[in-house]
């Protein structure tokens, strides 16, 4: 009996394609939530006394390293919520948030942190969000719109700093912190390798350093809807091992179109 | 099948492991989309479709006993339903893909001999003329031997809801093949409708 077989040139072409597919969209996806995390660690937090930062930086120079002393507590809420959280337990200085959003929308900390989601994040994005404990708190709100659905992993947790660690030339490097950002930046480059770009570049790549506002404005307007990329070095500040892109999501996004 | 250790790893980005669900899936999925469409060409286009579609909505599927098959296989379906429409979605991902020489196909040549075999134009088309998910219900029970809980798990249906609109498409694909001559294929799948 004769049956049909797939031609086999095509289907080995074919294999080959969806597995650079699959390692290609994992790269973009790794690429985004960067991105979004370096967005928010510049963005938010440090103005308020709380540390962002993407958990795979966590073990790195000048990170807050966590230890956890309580089971996380996972609850989904739809619009503005207060979550119970019980009482801290000793020794606790943070509450390490996990927020997803389900919906689109803004979704604020107690602080005034804010995540934006699209409707393509919804369910898809997790923002990590690690804010001080104040004395005899036991509760953490989100304010979100009536209707916008999200959920939130709250942990309490010992926050401890460490300190930047500093190369050859004395530049310091590590992940940004409650003191400040040191000279080489930790992030993650798009080729997925975990490197060190300079505040100054990436200063340069989000707009800063204005010294009026008319400046700022005209430097949004020369920036809109375009994409930068930097170099990512070794922790020598030499050695380039990758690439950092910033700028408009949508410039960003290969399979974007205008 | 236990397809859940590789589709993990695939979800982590592991392009390998999406490779092997490829090479274990593929020609069941190949032969299904003969059923559907009356050219190899065609149905090799929906096998490749049916894969990037399962990893486009990789947040959607669901697994059954561990195995993606039947998600790839009810995806298979909507495919050739609508195989323009998802064509166009990735026309420049399989206009980079080689194939043979096309003439003479030994395959085509083989299919106008034994019809039967591989493409059954008739029943293509009795199964095209079924709404989507009737068309999912008899691809997962009448064709792929799937029981109707696992077929309702995939498709988000109740067993009961299941059963009656599986009874529903039965008798609607034997009114369309009503008028054929003898052809195994066809009578299997509508038989299957009967106490």
């Amino acid at each position: 009996m004769s049956t049909i077989e797939i031609d086999p040139v095509f289907s080995v072409a074919l294999r080959a394609a969806l597995v650079e597919h699959v390692v290609q969209a994992a790269v973009r996806e790794r690429r985004h939530r960067v991105r979004v995390g370096l967005g928010a660690f510049l963005g938010l937090g440090l103005a308020a006394g709380g540390v962002a930062a993407a958990g795979n930086l966590l073990p790195l120079p000048g990170a807050d390293v966590a230890s956890v002393l309580a089971a996380p507590l996972t609850v989904t809420r739809t619009g503005p919520a207060t979550v119970e959280l019980g009482v801290a337990p000793e020794g606790a200085t943070h509450i390490a948030l996990d927020l997803t959003c389900l919906t689109a929308g803004s979704f604020t900390f107690d602080d005034g942190a804010r995540v934006d989601c699209s409707g393509s994040d919804a369910g898809e994005r997790v923002s990590s969000y690690t804010t001080p404990l104040a004395p005899g708190q036991h509760a953490t709100s989100i304010r979100a719109g009536e209707g916008d659905e999200w959920r939130l992993t709250a942990t309490y947790v010992h926050l401890q700093s460490t300190a930047w660690a500093v190369n050859a030339k004395g530049d310091t490097y590590g992940v940004e912190n409650g003191h400040g950002t040191p000279d080489l930046v930790a992030v993650e480059a798009t080729n997925g390798r975990t490197g060190y770009a300079y505040a100054t570049d990436l200063a340069k790549a989000e707009g800063s350093g204005f010294t009026s506002p008319a400046e700022a404005l005209a430097w949004q307007d020369a920036h809109q809807g375009t994409s930068a990329s930097i170099p990512v070095y070794e922790a020598d500040g030499a050695t380039v091992i990758g690439e950092f892109v910033i700028g408009d999501r949508a410039a960003a996004s290969p399979s974007a179109h205008s | 099948m236990a397809d859940a250790a590789q589709w993990t790893r695939s979800l982590e980005g592991d392009g390998d492991a999406f490779g092997v669900l490829f090479d274990r899936h593929r020609d069941r999925v190949f032969r299904h989309a003969c059923r559907l469409v009356g050219s190899r060409h065609d149905a090799e286009d929906i096998t490749a479709v049916a894969f990037l579609e399962l990893w486009r909505r990789r947040r959607d599927v669901r697994l059954v006993d561990g195995s993606v098959l039947p998600w790839l296989l009810v995806t298979t379906s909507n495919v050739a339903r609508n195989a323009q429409r998802a064509s166009r979605r990735y026309r420049q991902f399989l206009g980079r893909l080689p194939r043979q020489p096309v003439a003479p196909d030994a395959a085509d040549a083989a299919l106008d001999l034994h019809p039967f075999d591989g493409i059954d134009q008739h029943l293509g088309a009795a199964l095209r003329s079924l709404s989507a998910q009737d068309l999912q219900l008899v691809t997962l029970v009448a064709l792929e031997d799937y029981s109707v809980a696992d077929a309702a798990a995939v498709l988000r249906l109740t067993p009961s809801a299941a059963k009656a609109r599986l009874h529903r498409a039965r008798h609607r694909l034997r009114a369309v093949l009503g008028g054929l001559p003898d052809d195994v294929t066809a009578q299997t799948i509508v038989a299957g409708g009967e106490p």
